[in-house]
Formats: structure tokens, C-alpha cells, sequence
């Protein structure tokens, strides 16, 4: 996956059954079956709940991370409170 | 992506020191194939067929349980080799790899490396330097498995990950990695947001407080 791409729930087109689960879960109406399978339709629905992740009995669904480092701000009020 | 397997050969540190000759017979010999992504690349207990070497994209090394959890026990890239082992002992594949995205593969029959390697000595120093790379890695992974718990190994892997950043892993992948479940995963994450040790902004996790989390990892 390119470090560029926007990061958004992965589908896996030939794990997913069709069966519809994540779309009715999904609270943001983010998820449409098109052509038999679950199909992110608007992503700028999305809220990265997780509930289609936990939903889909075929783990065809996955909710990329990444982890970053502690921004500055609280490195500083970390540094400030040890010094108080 | 190297235009022929003979330049991509002698990039690689086992056969940089080959004279051009003997890296040309060897890439006729050798094949290159492509694989799509989650496409399985070598099965555990099959007959291992040849060693295999990254061209482009990457490739996860595992093992599976009876229940069909799987262990991460490698993650490679371009220039790295897999599926060595068989090579040297004649015994079946001791684990599976399978394409992590779309990704080019070099296979070089057992025959054709050991030849090779009897032949040049430097062949065989190199691959001893990359078996004791290996074994460090799963010597450090067993170690965590066997005396860290799930909390301590997902702290040390936030640490870690943070300090190399950009890469992004499922909850399932980090599973996989950390022997144990995606939903062990989802929970322990939530557990330490509670706890002031990371906030998980939609796909963000930020560390809030690393010392908290370095004591709990045990570094």
C-alpha cells in the first residue's frame, strides 16, 4: 500500500461473502454491496468505528493503523511536570 | 525493479562476491515468478522446491495453528531470501510464505545453490552471516512469546513501530505478529487509551506516555 494513500478499512473482494452484515452495521451508511460484495461507497462517511472489522464473520475486513510517536505538545507537558 | 535476474543476483550480498560468469550461469538456471497479493508463495510441510529470493514487493513468513491462527515469524523485502532452510537439511518447508502485496520472487533450485556454494566459499560465509541474523530474530521472538504477556508485547511493539513510522498493520496483523487474537488486540489497545498510555485518533494510535509504556514493555 502506498505511504501516500489516504488510510481507509481494507476489503478483501475474494474473502467477503456478500452477506451484508457490515453494511447493515455500519452507523455511518459508509458500506454498499456492489456486485455481491461490501464496498466502501462513501468513504467520507466513514468513522473508523471498527464494527464492520468485528462484524464480518469472514475477516474480510481490516482497519489499517499506524502508530506515531507523542506529538510535541505533550512531550513538553510531560517535561513540565517532571520538573514541577 | 532489476531489468534481469543476473544484475539482480549480484545485488544480493550472497553472490556479490561471484565472478560475472558464474552469476550468469546461475540466473539461467534460476526462475522468476510473480505472485498477487496474498497469493501463497510456499507451504509449510510441502517439499521445498528452491530458495527464494524478493524482487520486488513483500512477502510475510508463518506458521499456522491447528485453528488456523496464524505467527508471523518474518516479514521480507526486496533483496531478502526465504526458504532457505530446506536447502541445507532436504526436509520439508518449515513454514509458509505468502505474498503481502504483489511481488516478484526469484527461485533457485537446490541443486543450482549448492553447487554454487561449494564452488565459492564467500557464498557460504554470507549465508552464515544471514542465518545468524535469523536466529537472533527468532531467538528475540521466542523470548517474547514465552516471558512477556500480550501487554507487554503490544507496548514494545508501539514503542518500536513509532521509531519506524509509516507502516500501517490491521489489528489482525498485529495478531499475527504478537501471537495472539485480533479481538486481544482491539481490547489490550482500548485498555491502554484508558490508561492514558496512547490516544487512537480513527487510524492514529499516538503514544501519550512513554515511560509508562517502556516500563510495561521492560526496556
Amino acid at each position: 500500500m502506498s505511504d501516500h494513500a489516504p488510510i481507509l478499512p481494507q476489503i478483501d473482494g475474494e474473502r467477503c461473502t456478500g452477506c451484508g452484515q457490515c453494511v447493515a452495521a455500519c452507523p455511518g451508511g459508509a458500506l454498499a454491496l456492489t456486485a455481491g460484495r461490501a464496498d466502501l461507497a462513501q468513504p467520507e462517511a466513514c468513522a473508523y468505528c471498527a464494527d464492520c472489522e468485528d462484524l464480518c464473520p469472514a475477516g474480510a475486513i481490516g482497519l489499517p493503523y499506524v502508530v506515531e510517536a507523542e506529538t510535541r505538545k505533550t512531550s513538553e507537558t510531560q517535561s513540565k511536570s517532571r520538573r514541577s | 525493479m532489476p531489468e534481469n535476474l543476473a544484475d539482480f543476483l549480484k545485488s544480493l550480498p550472497y553472490f556479490a562476491g561471484l565472478p560475472q560468469q558464474a552469476v550468469t550461469d546461475l540466473a539461467a538456471r534460476a526462475r522468476r515468478r510473480v505472485y498477487a497479493r496474498h497469493e501463497l508463495i510456499v507451504l509449510e510441510g510441502e517439499p521445498a522446491q528452491a530458495a527464494c529470493f524478493v524482487v520486488s514487493g513483500n512477502v510475510r513468513v508463518f506458521k499456522l495453528s491447528p485453528e488456523g491462527r496464524q505467527q508471523v515469524l518474518d516479514r521480507l523485502g526486496p533483496g531478502e531470501a526465504f526458504n532457505l532452510v530446506p536447502i541445507f537439511d532436504g526436509l520439508p518447508n518449515p513454514a509458509s510464505a505468502e505474498a503481502v502485496n504483489a511481488a516478484t520472487i526469484c527461485l533457485l533450485a537446490r541443486q543450482d545453490l549448492l553447487a554454487v556454494l561449494r564452488r565459492y566459499p564467500s557464498v557460504a560465509e554470507a549465508l552464515l552471516a544471514d542465518f545468524a541474523g535469523r536466529l537472533r530474530r527468532l531467538s528475540a521472538l521466542v523470548e517474547d512469546l514465552s516471558f512477556r504477556t500480550v501487554r507487554a508485547r503490544l507496548a514494545r511493539f508501539i514503542l518500536r513501530q513509532a521509531s519506524a513510522p509509516g507502516r500501517r498493520l490491521t489489528q489482525a496483523e498485529m495478531a499475527a505478529e504478537l501471537g495472539t487474537v485480533r479481538d486481544v488486540i482491539g481490547r489490550t489497545l482500548l485498555d491502554f487509551q484508558a490508561e492514558g498510555l496512547i490516544t487512537i485518533d480513527r487510524h492514529r494510535i499516538c503514544i501519550q506516555d512513554r515511560p509508562s509504556l517502556e516500563a510495561l514493555a521492560g526496556m
